[in-house]
């Protein structure tokens, strides 16, 4: 190779740099194209995975543990918290993370009943259940889906219980954070108080749930009147539904 | 499986490719980044499986008067163009022979090689992409002929007179220092 040709090689185009140089910038860009895949799915995970965790809805049960649980757009469940010592016992045993808050109510009340919060033998239990979400026609939508499949819950497990249906206030829900009780109960024991004067708000708001449906006006004559009809209620909410073991 | 099927493209096409390129660049010290990247496109169209291409010498072709575009502008391309078709600058010298070229010679050969590429740069365009081509890429006065689209008696003139060109300066050089 005479010197001409290798000056040329040097500073004009070298046939055997140029390929080496090709497929280490191949090899570069494959990485990097393998980085931003990985970044991106990591960011698509996380993004996901925030979004899923934002509640959008709240629903509140409550028998005597009042349990809150936070659910998603997709109405999972994505946190669970135990407003008194007899929920936390409930909650201890499930784990509703990710499950569908319908599916998640039916669960808190099968655990209620094993643990004796829910007696099979009497006719006067009583369910809260409150929700509240920002667009209204969702809760609804959400109310009744929670209602028609706990009735067929409790339908299928023999259980005699009235469902109340609440709707949830930011107001009840600072009452609520400030007694460590569930919003719905708030609404119960402002219910009780309505036809009970001599009543004060701190005697009811420890109660179970069946005994303040004792005094609110028209709780007998429901319960009696579905015990009698084997037919629904409809007082204090949206639905009230009494049910009894065919 | 594709950096084989790639290298033997790059071995069927280099040639062209290259020669190409020096044949419409404005600048030689620009060559080896242009043809890089025309081989960088083709590797990644290569990586793209639902793609068929017929005539590899005609797509890189393609690739390279992209990637031309790119590197300079519309005003320094015609410019460029220009030069390699200006024949009148040049008079006709048929007698010449190739092998007349020696290129062994002592006075080239001894010169390190960044004065001498220095010294080719100091020549005209069209000299340096004639002599580029033809000590570089090998080719036969009449392919660079063909290439630059310029009479065989014009490219072998550059070409000689480049040469001597270059030896003159060289011997200028020796002589300073």
């Amino acid at each position: 190779m005479n010197k001409i040709n290798i000056t040329l090689n040097k500073y004009v185009c070298n046939k055997e740099r140029v390929k080496e140089k090709v497929h280490e910038k191949m090899k570069k860009k494959r990485h990097i194209g393998l980085y931003v895949v990985f970044a991106s799915f990591i960011l698509i995970f996380m993004g996901g995975f925030i979004y899923f965790n934002i509640p959008t809805s709240y629903v509140s049960v409550d028998i005597n543990p009042s349990i809150m649980l936070s659910a998603n757009s997709w109405d999972r469940v994505v946190k669970v918290e135990g407003l008194n010592k007899d929920a936390k016992e409930v909650i201890s045993n499930l784990n509703l993370y990710g499950k569908d808050v319908s599916d998640a109510v039916n669960q808190i009340v099968n655990i209620a009943t094993n643990l004796g919060y829910i007696d099979k033998n009497i006719d006067d239990n009583a369910i809260l259940v409150s929700t509240y979400c920002d667009n209204t026609e969702k809760r609804e939508q959400l109310q009744d889906r929670i209602h028609d499949n706990l009735n067929q819950s409790l339908n299928k497990n023999g259980i005699r219980s009235l469902i109340i249906d609440m709707e949830l206030t930011e107001e009840d829900a600072k009452k609520a954070n400030d007694y460590g009780v569930s919003e719905a109960k708030i609404l119960f024991v402002n219910k009780a108080l309505e036809g009970n004067p001599e009543l004060k708000f701190e005697d009811l708001i420890y109660m179970p749930t069946r005994e303040i449906a004792k005094y609110i006006e028209g709780y007998e004559n429901i319960t009696n009147g579905n015990k009698n009809n084997n037919g629904n209620g409809n007082q204090y909410g949206k639905k009230g539904n009494y049910q009894t073991e065919e | 499986m594709k950096e084989k099927e790639f290298n033997e493209i790059y071995e069927k096409t280099y040639h062209k490719v290259v020669s190409y390129v020096i044949s419409k660049c404005d600048n030689l010290s620009n060559v080896e980044e242009i043809v890089e990247d025309i081989y960088i496109k083709l590797y990644r169209q290569l990586l793209k499986d639902s793609l068929y291409i017929k005539d590899y010498n005609s797509f890189l072709i393609k690739l390279a008067k992209k990637e031309l575009f790119k590197y300079y502008s519309l005003k320094n391309k015609f410019k460029v163009m220009l030069n390699i078709n200006t024949d009148k600058n040049f008079n006709l010298i048929d007698s010449i022979e190739d092998k007349s070229i020696n290129i062994e010679d002592e006075i080239i050969n001894k010169y390190n090689l960044e004065a001498l590429w220095k010294v080719i740069k100091k020549q005209t365009l069209i000299t340096q992409k004639i002599i580029t081509l033809y000590y570089l890429e090998n080719m036969k006065i009449k392919d660079i002929s063909n290439l630059l689209k310029m009479k065989e008696s014009t490219v072998k003139s550059i070409l000689y007179r480049g040469i001597n060109k270059i030896k003159e300066e060289i011997k200028i050089g020796d002589v300073n220092e």
